[in-house]
């Protein structure tokens, strides 16, 4: 074959000369039976006209020869050439297929550059699947910390042995001065080695050397090219320039090539050398498990051995060496991808998995088309037949101009997905890490062209099947097609019946994540946040301020409380609401004057400034709350929520006992209601306020009530902020609302995209169901006349042909409903509060696909009920 | 058996062995043919070229166009060493045809 196809090239490169090589072949021929000819009889035209009987006439010869050289491609060409003629001819068949595969080609072409760029994409370093992640297990107590200590780090980076090199980075919160706005930046701390882990080399001027690695030496950074051209204008003379952090004056000493990102979109701008104290260097002293590891694996070495050699060397140094966290023995390496897009890959699945659905629905549709389009066409298929095509060949034109249909879909429906992107990546929650790179580029084009052939050979497959059983002699005995096999009709119901099965599990996963989007939206989180602005505020390490200052932070809140506008701030130590931010846990609680109870329970900690509940609306159930005397010096204080007053004081009024936190003393003086400060979905627990006042506080979020717009207020509350302190840096800003809207984000675009889905399937199954049963009444015109002219009533046909359909959709809707029954655990982990089996959901889906079937069939059976029996009769 | 009738396969056979005596061009086949076979086959010549193209295009055979006796251009085709190969199985298998066909019509 492969020869032959070669030749075949090399002919087409060469097809004038082999033609004239042909002709002089057998001109030569008929020259030499014409001598020999002509030498027997007498006239020399005789003797041609002979020579030439005896070729079999050299045109027909010469069509030999080329059949012989052409082979598929040939064919093909043909065949596309002859379909294109066909849907021309047929041009709502054509449009009908086409926009059936543009709507699936180009729903999963969407959803596959969503997939790619953010999950299955690889990282933008080299050879990045050698890029692997370090952290360390306690294999008896089940922990793992993904944080690595920096003596361990500085023991495996002189010891190991399977990686070309390891390096830590960590993130810090910094303060940068001297440009207009002080400003909040993410710093990446990184070791020596840690570009050339990833090879990146900058595109200006140096990489970090170990010498920096060292307290003193550290001040000198590496910018992102974006963050160089922002601040200062272009990346030309940037070098030797130097950048105001932390108090400190950082040389720069690099600049990164363009469109460096690390981890993903959002990471840190500004590099600079992580610097190990002394302490950190000292063997047995404790270590803060507090940086990431990564490293790039030694060509040949496979993870696995990597993590036996990493966790062998660990052994080895413990056994040597008194260690802090001896626990932490077992090393444990983990793609860098999988660190960071892990965690979003089980959606992106999923979503492919339902617009798969999709595609494959659609496909069967279009099957259905090309099923009833075979009828009509099947006189000419046996005309073709008759004439000596083999069903090999029917087969291949049945499947060039399926592949045709779902070309012409492709294009329609990758346009289309192209054109959607805009909204699409909006849609995208923005935590989802990389989604800024959604796009359509070769990778999405080349599963948009799997995904034609694919799906083309689906649509092609059952109507070629049913050419194995094309009978030419059956066919043109029945050429007025008055009746149909019975073969033709199951067939199409079963394309039918698996339709509707496809569409009740896309309705049941569909109303599954709509259940669990309402029961979000419903949740009273206890306060609100609307008309909140959010900021987030950190006090600065500059140099003579090393200690932390809440005064400042209360001198800051009064300033903004008295900008025009504002009705209310606050501060938070934590992040802003719903933000999932860390609260600190505390096992080790005591309720005074009574015995302690070694149950374990934990009861969150959350330090809040004046005025924090009623800037966030939370009501006070019992006794007060922080007033301006809990300050500094006077005693400790708290304020408890309802649950902690039901779990530890089992109804009893809390207010003015004494509850022991960590070893600290503090009065309760209230009692507030439940919040879901934390993320909407998680249920409050027991929490106890401390006062910010008597606290030590280095960061926080501030909260500001505005009377309208709460973004209007935002150049007042800066003004006010900077009055109080021209270097206090203005972090993230954020509304009540637009936070509430990111915190539901998931859910929505979950529920958004299947819903989607479930529309188009819904759609697609009535459409299918339309097609056969419609197709079905329309080939039994004639049975229908004859019964009904032996006395049977319209009624009573039409009831026939809706029981009919009503077999189809019961069976599908049956088997639908017992594969998402079975599937339902699949899912569970992206639904909340309903359970994946909820019977709800699951009459809701088949009631709706019921009435979609049954409406579906309405109108054939109406057309079956309304048949005249004389015309019915009459018809040819 | 009538002069066109060639059994499906045997044209093929015939080609190969005739080439296999010596180089030759398309005529020279067909008179080689049917003088060797002392009239008894003759190849219809518009199966003949298609067959010479296929067996060349599956390697069987080579070709070259060489000026020829009446200063016409005529394509010569050549034996190769898996035309050879293909003989000899060929010409193996139809021995033992042409043996069982004769062993069951001389069955009494």
């Amino acid at each position: 074959m492969s020869r032959r196809f070669v030749a075949y090239l090399l002919g087409l490169l060469r097809r004038r000369k082999i033609e004239r090589e042909l002709d002089d072949e057998l001109q030569f021929h008929i020259a030499m039976e014409s001598a020999v000819n002509e030498a027997r009889e007498a006239s020399p035209a005789e003797a041609r006209r002979l020579a030439l009987r005896d070729l079999g006439g050299a045109v027909q010869t010469r069509e030999a020869v080329r059949d012989v050289r052409t082979i598929w491609a040939d064919h093909v060409w043909r065949d596309l050439q002859y379909g294109v003629r066909r849907l021309r001819r047929q041009p709502g068949f054509a449009m009908a297929a086409v926009l059936t595969l543009a709507l699936g080609i180009g729903a999963n072409t969407a959803i596959f550059s969503i997939a790619d760029a953010t999950v299955l994409r690889p990282l933008p370093y080299d050879e990045s699947d050698r890029l692997m992640q370090l952290a360390v297990r306690d294999a008896a107590r089940d922990i793992s910390s993904n944080g690595v200590g920096p003596r361990d780090f500085l023991d495996w980076r002189e010891r190991q042995r399977v990686f070309d090199a390891i390096a830590a980075h960590i993130g810090r919160g910094a303060v940068l001065l001297g440009g207009g706005e002080p400003q909040e930046v993410q710093l990446g701390l990184v070791t020596a080695d840690f570009f050339d882990v990833l090879r990146v080399r900058p595109s200006q001027g140096r990489a970090f050397v170990r010498d920096e690695e060292v307290r003193g030496n550290h001040t000198v950074a590496m910018l992102t090219d974006r963050f160089a051209r922002t601040r200062f204008g272009g990346v030309d003379g940037v070098l030797g320039r130097s950048l105001q952090i932390n108090g400190a004056s950082y040389e720069i000493v690099g600049i990164l090539p363009e469109g460096f990102e690390y981890p993903a979109d959002g990471g840190p701008d500004i590099f600079a050398p992580l610097a190990f104290s002394d302490a950190d260097r000292q063997h047995g002293a404790p270590q803060n498990m507090v940086y990431t590891c990564i490293g790039r694996l030694r060509a040949l070495v496979t993870a696995g051995e990597a993590e036996a050699d990493m966790t062998r060397l660990q052994a080895e140094m413990s056994a040597q060496q008194s260690r802090y966290n001896q626990g932490f023995s077992t090393v444990v390496l983990t793609p860098l991808l999988e660190r960071h897009v892990g965690g979003s890959r089980p959606l992106m699945l999923l979503l492919l998995a339902a617009s798969g659905l999709v595609l494959l629905m659609a496909c069967a549709n279009v099957s259905n088309l090309i099923l009833a389009n075979g009828t009509t066409r099947a006189q000419e298929l046996t005309v073709r037949s008759a004439l000596g095509a083999g069903a090999g060949r029917l087969a291949r034109q049945l499947f060039v101009e399926t592949l045709l249909l779902a070309g012409i879909g492709a294009a329609v429906g990758v346009t289309f997905a192209w054109w959607s992107l805009g909204i699409l990546r909006q849609m995208v929650p923005a935590h989802i890490p990389r989604s800024a790179g959604i796009t359509v580029d070769l990778r999405v084009l080349a599963f948009a062209t799997a995904a034609t052939v694919v799906c083309g050979s689906i649509c092609g497959l059952l109507p070629a099947l049913q050419l194995r059983r094309f009978d030419v002699a059956t066919r043109l005995k029945d050429a007025s097609g008055a009746t149909i096999g019975p073969l033709r009709v199951r067939l199409r119901q079963a394309i039918a019946f698996a339709e509707v099965a496809l569409a009740v599990m896309l309705l049941v996963g569909a109303g599954l994540f709509i259940t669990s989007f309402i029961r979000l939206m419903r949740i009273d989180p206890g306060f609100s946040a609307s008309n909140v602005l959010s900021l987030r505020l950190s006090l600065p390490r500059l140099p003579g301020r090393e200690a932390p200052d809440t005064g400042r932070f209360t001198r800051i809140v009064d300033a903004v409380r008295r900008a025009p506008g504002v009705t209310g701030a606050a501060i938070a130590s934590s992040g802003g609401p719903y933000t999932r931010p860390r609260l600190s846990l505390s096992t080790r609680v005591e309720i005074e004057g009574r015995a302690a109870e070694s149950s374990g329970d934990q009861i969150g900690l959350q330090t809040v400034g004046q005025g924090f509940f009623d800037v966030l609306d939370v009501p006070l159930r019992r006794g007060r709350l922080f007033h301006p005397r809990d300050g500094n010096g006077a005693p400790f204080v708290a304020v408890v929520n309802e649950s902690a007053a039901r779990r530890f004081w089992g109804g009893a009024d809390p207010v003015g006992s004494r509850i022991v936190v960590d070893q600290r003393t503090y009065e309760i003086v209230g009692v507030v209601g439940d919040i879901r400060y934390v993320s909407l979905e998680t249920p409050p627990g027991p929490q106890l306020y401390l006062a910010m006042e008597q606290t030590s506080t280095r960061a926080g979020t501030l909260l500001v009530r505005a009377e309208g717009d709460p973004l209007r207020l935002l150049p007042a509350v800066k003004a006010a902020i900077w009055s109080e302190d021209p270097d206090q840096p203005v972090g993230v800003v954020a509304t009540g609302d637009s936070l509430l809207e990111q915190a539901t984000a998931v859910r929505r675009f979950n529920m958004l995209l299947m819903v989607i889905f479930g529309g188009l399937a819904l759609a697609l199954a009535a459409t299918g169901v339309y097609g056969v049963m419609a197709f079905i009444v329309g080939h039994r015109t004639r049975e229908i006349g004859v019964r009904l002219a032996l006395g049977a009533r319209g009624i009573d046909i039409g009831r026939g042909v809706l029981r009919e359909a009503a077999t189809v959709l019961g069976a599908g809707l049956a088997l639908g409903l017992l594969c998402a029954w079975w599937l339902g655990s699949a899912v569970e982990s992206f639904l909340y509060q309903v359970t994946p089996r909820d019977p709800l959901v699951f009459c809701g889906a088949a009631i709706l696909l019921a009435i979609a079937g049954v409406t579906a069939c309405w109108l054939p059976a109406r057309r079956a009920a309304a048949v005249d029996p004389v015309v019915a009769l009459r018809a040819p | 058996m009538s002069k066109s009738d060639l059994l499906q396969g045997t044209l093929d056979l015939l080609v190969l062995k005739i080439l296999a005596l010596g180089p030759n061009h398309g005529w020279g086949i067909s008179i080689r043919i049917r003088q060797l076979s002392l009239d008894g086959l003759s190849t219809s010549q518009g199966s003949l070229y298609p067959a010479l193209h296929r067996l060349e295009l599956n390697g069987y055979l080579k070709s070259q166009m060489i000026p020829s006796e009446n200063n016409r251009r005529a394509r010569f085709y050549k034996l190769t060493a898996a035309g050879r190969r293909r003989l000899d199985a060929e010409t193996a298998s139809w021995e033992q045809f042409a043996a069982s066909m004769h062993r069951v019509l001389r069955a009494t």
